[in-house]
């Protein structure tokens, strides 16, 4: 089991684009190189850094392309008209623009219509999510019983021995 | 040394070190605190804050930082005293002070390598010319040496020239002497105010292009707090407000507003006229109006016929009595929106013209919208709590909690302590007119809250007591209209600790000098008073008028008082 802060923890390694205000010579860090920062020049670098560097004024955040009012609504309504799940612009596209919402915000265009969308769409997913396990018949459940038990079962222990 | 460039010769110097910062208890200072706070964030410098009331905090403060630290940031405090000679620092350490008490103590003016005074570039200091106040060494020394040459001068016979040469040197000397009493008499007589603290911070902010709207609100609230506090005129807040008002226009008009608006959660600032009621948007505007100075004292309502005029202004306004007796935000929309215009006409007939000031409100997310002056007094009110179960640190950190975003609920707080204290405020005055409390002892007026009263608790906080003081006087003045009044100052004594029988003494400048430049003679006075009577006092705090006194010396020091200002 996960805990939002470890998903997002790995949604920071996106990478997004800033452009920044400052000069700076490259960075090497293990994930890779990043840089070198000329002011006014975009450049990628992930979304760790980009939300450091606008917490610290140091740059603008250009939003990623998904992230405007059309697309979303578009992909609002793909996701209500389809039964199954549909494919997501970013696997990550929660925790992004969570991050960016609350930390650039005034970097992003509309961003309160944009704010809605995404939860919008989360919102969708999740009915979908929560919808496809009522109406199961009995031996339904049970073809799928004995992996759930075990699975919980060896969550247990696992829990038991990690105290 | 005045600091003009305050980004090349302070920010850039104080980059990558460790600092302490010394912040005293006030609005703006803590304003000013908030906005360094967000730069040093941005720039990963490390700081220690401590907050600190009087010389002695300042003085235990300092000893208890300074083995490990090079630079010290002082904020509002520390500028009107001799730093070097009460701190006795090593030769490394590096004070940079940003204050706005005036006059600076001129050692701080003239020290080149360790005092740094962070000055607004258009402020005048009218400083003495450096060979008017301070003698060289050389010419000392010289001097000294002549005279200990004088037995072998004797052995000469024909010296009459150096004999004269000594004595044109000597008259020369005491001219000077004489010329730099009166040059430093001039300079230290009035305390006052200069340009705010904040502002000075802002200023760098801007320069360092990370001013937000975040930090150019906290500007403006410390601005604001020097407008209520009184410190400043109306003419220099009005000057001020109109610089804030071009980096308002910068950060809030952007594009074209319905193209794209910004997020609701953003920081919204924008200029407003605003009516100089205390918190009337958050409380009932009947209450505002009883409990705000200025209506308050125009309107007269000691007495029963100034009550009947404030309901014969409230009808003039054309608002029901039981509307305005309403939770502000409660009030029918249709009232609410336009109470501000029928207030201003009505104003004009009773004789209120000046009550609007220029001023800014904010607005973010939909729920929290705050006008200047209400934020600027809920500071004030949390830093001056009386709740005894919190030490001056936890009343100062709160306050300084309560200035972001994120603790917008401690402001409320701070709304509801503001209006206790107000309240308790005009119960005072009430009772110190109805009592005939305020006397003239000739050259002023003094009144005596006494111990025990209600109140009195609220009275043991000096811009608590120097509110009442300023109300009761603007009051006492407009009451009996008598013109012999009207140029009279008022001291002020409220008990600070009953089992040490301390009291706190405050000085209060006559009416028309409070309205022009505020300035404060009081702090001389004060000063001059308990050395001649040897009255056991405590001139700690950084304000000069703010004085805490033995009980039991108060007589004695009040008749010196009398003697000197006749």
């Amino acid at each position: 089991m996960m805990d939002p802060a470890e998903v997002e923890f790995l949604a920071e390694k996106e990478l997004v684009t800033i452009v920044p205000n400052f000069s700076h010579n490259k960075l090497y860090l293990i994930s890779g190189d990043i840089g070198p920062f000329n002011p006014g020049l975009p450049l990628d670098v992930p979304l760790w850094l980009a939300v450091n560097l606008k917490q610290r004024q140091k740059c603008r955040i250009q939003p990623p392309e998904w992230m405007d009012v059309e697309t979303l609504e578009a992909k609002k309504q793909e996701e209500k008209d389809s039964a199954v799940f549909e494919s997501v612009m970013n696997p990550h596209f929660m925790e992004i623009s969570k991050l960016l919402l609350t930390h650039a915000a005034d970097d992003i265009t509309n961003a309160d219509e944009v704010h809605a969308l995404i939860k919008d769409l989360w919102d969708i997913r999740a009915a979908k999510l929560r919808q496809s396990l009522d109406n199961l018949s009995l031996m339904e459940i049970n073809t799928i019983r004995p992996f759930l038990t075990q699975a919980l079962d060896n969550m247990h222990t696992l829990k038991m021995n990690s105290m | 040394m005045l600091i003009n460039d305050i980004r090349l010769q302070f920010y850039d110097k104080i980059i990558h070190k460790r600092v302490l910062l010394l912040v005293s208890h006030d609005v703006d200072a803590l304003c000013a605190c908030k906005i360094l706070q967000a730069l040093f964030h941005c720039d990963h410098i490390q700081y220690t804050i401590v907050a600190v009331a009087g010389k002695q905090d300042l003085e235990r403060a300092f000893l208890e930082h300074s083995e490990q630290l090079e630079f010290v940031v002082m904020i509002n405090c520390g500028g009107n005293i001799d730093l070097i000679e009460l701190l006795q620092p090593e030769e490394n350490v590096v004070f940079y002070i940003c204050d706005s008490h005036r006059p600076i103590h001129l050692n701080n003016v003239f020290n080149d390598s360790q005092v740094k005074m962070l000055v607004n570039s258009g402020d005048e200091f009218n400083l003495p010319a450096y060979e008017d106040v301070i003698r060289n060494e050389e010419s000392d020394e010289d001097d000294s040496g002549n005279e200990s040459d004088e037995p072998s001068g004797k052995r000469r016979r024909f010296d009459e020239a150096t004999l004269e040469r000594k004595m044109e040197k000597r008259r020369k000397r005491r001219e000077w002497e004489q010329n730099k009493e009166r040059i430093m008499y001039d300079y230290d007589e009035f305390s006052f105010y200069g340009t705010a603290a904040s502002l000075v911070m802002y200023d760098l902010a801007w320069k360092l292009s990370k001013d937000t709207n975040d930090l150019l609100w906290w500007a403006i609230t410390g601005l604001t707090s020097q407008l209520i506090a009184k410190r400043i005129d109306r003419e220099k807040y009005v000057s001020d407000v109109t610089e804030l008002n071009r980096h308002v226009s910068r950060h809030n008009h952007r594009g074209n507003e319905d193209e794209c608006p910004l997020s609701v959660n953003s920081m919204k600032i924008s200029f407003v006229p605003e009516l100089q009621l205390t918190l009337y948007k958050h409380w009932s505007l009947f209450e505002s109006l009883r409990h705000s100075a200025y209506t308050a004292c125009t309107l007269k309502l000691w007495t029963l016929k100034g009550q009947k005029k404030l309901n014969e202004f409230l009808a003039d306004m054309g608002l029901p009595l039981a509307q305005s007796k309403q939770k502000f935000s409660a009030m029918d929309v249709e009232f609410k929106d336009n109470v501000k215009d029928w207030l201003e006409t009505s104003a004009k007939k009773f004789g209120l013209d000046n009550i609007s000031v220029p001023s800014f409100q904010v607005q973010f997310g939909f729920k929290h919208k705050y006008c200047a002056l209400d934020v600027a007094f809920a500071v004030d009110a949390l830093l001056e709590s009386v709740n005894t179960s919190k030490s001056a640190e936890e009343r100062f950190m709160e306050a300084l909690d309560c200035l972001s975003r994120t603790y917008i609920d401690k402001l409320e707080d701070g709304l509801d302590l503001c209006k206790q204290q107000m309240m308790g405020v005009v119960n005072q005055v009430q009772s110190l007119l109805d009592m005939k409390k305020v006397v003239s002892a000739g050259p002023f007026l003094y009144a005596f809250v006494p111990d025990g009263t209600p109140g009195s608790k609220f009275f043991s906080r000096p811009n608590c007591l120097m509110t009442l003081g300023r109300f009761t006087l603007e009051a006492y003045v407009k009451l009996y209209n008598r013109r012999k009044a009207r140029n009279l100052p008022l001291v002020v004594t409220a008990p600070l600790d009953f089992e040490n029988g301390t009291s706190l003494v405050v000085g209060i400048p006559p009416l028309p000098e409070l309205e022009q430049a505020s300035r404060n003679f009081f702090g001389k006075a004060f000063e001059q008073a308990a050395e001649k009577t040897g009255s056991r006092t405590l001139h700690d705090n950084f304000e000069p008028s703010v004085v805490i006194m033995r009980t039991e010396d108060r007589s004695k020091f009040f008749d010196a008082l009398i003697s000197l200002l006749q």
